[in-house]
């Protein structure tokens, strides 16, 4: 099998691991994941995205809030995907510069330098992320919108 | 480049340390995980690669990888299974990047 380096948007891995609106489109890309059919890298802030996304999931004032051994659970199986979580600093100043020139949120720019660096495509199920980085780095793909079959 | 692994021949085991000799450690995982699929096997996920020194002094990043066997997509079937199971028995909640877009990181 070749070597495929793909970056998971933590929001699309979320999606797959809480039941969500995009969890069908999402599941297969954790398929691939687990089944290391593709070799998955993400920047360390993916980690705090997790956690924070999962904070949400038990808020009382949320519709439907999750509870604790729920959200203990889908932390457990995030840590243990295989991904390579690759440190951020060195990234920090390239991240920055996408912000000021591209407009690419600080926190995504970090998920784009980072497929950059691996020539990794970008899979994601956020539109705002994908609209911002497609401009710059034509290999993002939003699987909402494509159909996983036709790809992959 | 991949310079070594150990044991040298590989075809019929189902671990192996790949040693590559790139100057950073990115560019050796680049290295060892272009050998593991080249060869059948995949790096364990690690980003911090280990590093030895030969008796003539190069410095080398190495790192552990597995074959992709059978035994393991069975563990990664049954890992999978239960995902969905939990995520099934889940109500319904908001998307997450709706969610990431409102915290402060």
């Amino acid at each position: 099998m070749p070597l495929r380096y793909v970056v998971p948007d933590t929001c699309a891995i979320a999606a797959s691991l809480y039941n969500e609106l995009h969890s069908s489109v999402t599941d297969p890309m954790l398929q691939s994941i687990r089944l290391r059919t593709v070799d998955a890298v993400a920047p360390t802030s993916g980690l705090t995205e997790f956690l924070n996304i999962s904070r949400r999931k038990l808020d009382l004032n949320a519709v439907n809030p999750l509870s604790h051994s729920a959200v203990d659970s889908a932390v457990a199986e995030f840590m243990s995907l295989p991904i390579t979580w690759v440190d951020i600093e060195p990234y920090a100043e390239e991240a920055w510069r996408l912000h000021r020139v591209h407009k690419i949120e600080t926190g995504d720019a970090f998920f784009v330098t980072i497929a950059m660096e691996f020539s990794a495509e970008i899979w994601t199920v956020d539109n705002q992320f994908t609209a911002t980085t497609k401009i710059m780095y034509e290999n993002i793909y939003d699987l909402k919108v494509l159909p996983w079959r036709d790809r992959y | 480049m991949v310079i070594q692994t150990q044991p040298e021949e590989t075809s019929n085991i189902d671990l192996v340390m790949v040693s590559s000799d790139a100057t950073d450690n990115v560019s050796a995982i680049r290295d060892i995980d272009k050998w593991a699929r080249d060869n059948g096997f995949v790096r364990s996920n690690e980003y911090h690669l280990g590093r030895r020194q030969t008796a003539d002094g190069k410095m080398l990043f190495f790192s552990p990888c597995y074959r992709l066997d059978e035994s393991f997509r069975r563990a990664a079937e049954t890992d999978l299974a239960r995902i969905r199971a939990n995520r099934q028995k889940m109500p319904l909640t908001a998307s997450s990047d709706e969610l990431l877009r409102e915290s402060v990181v």
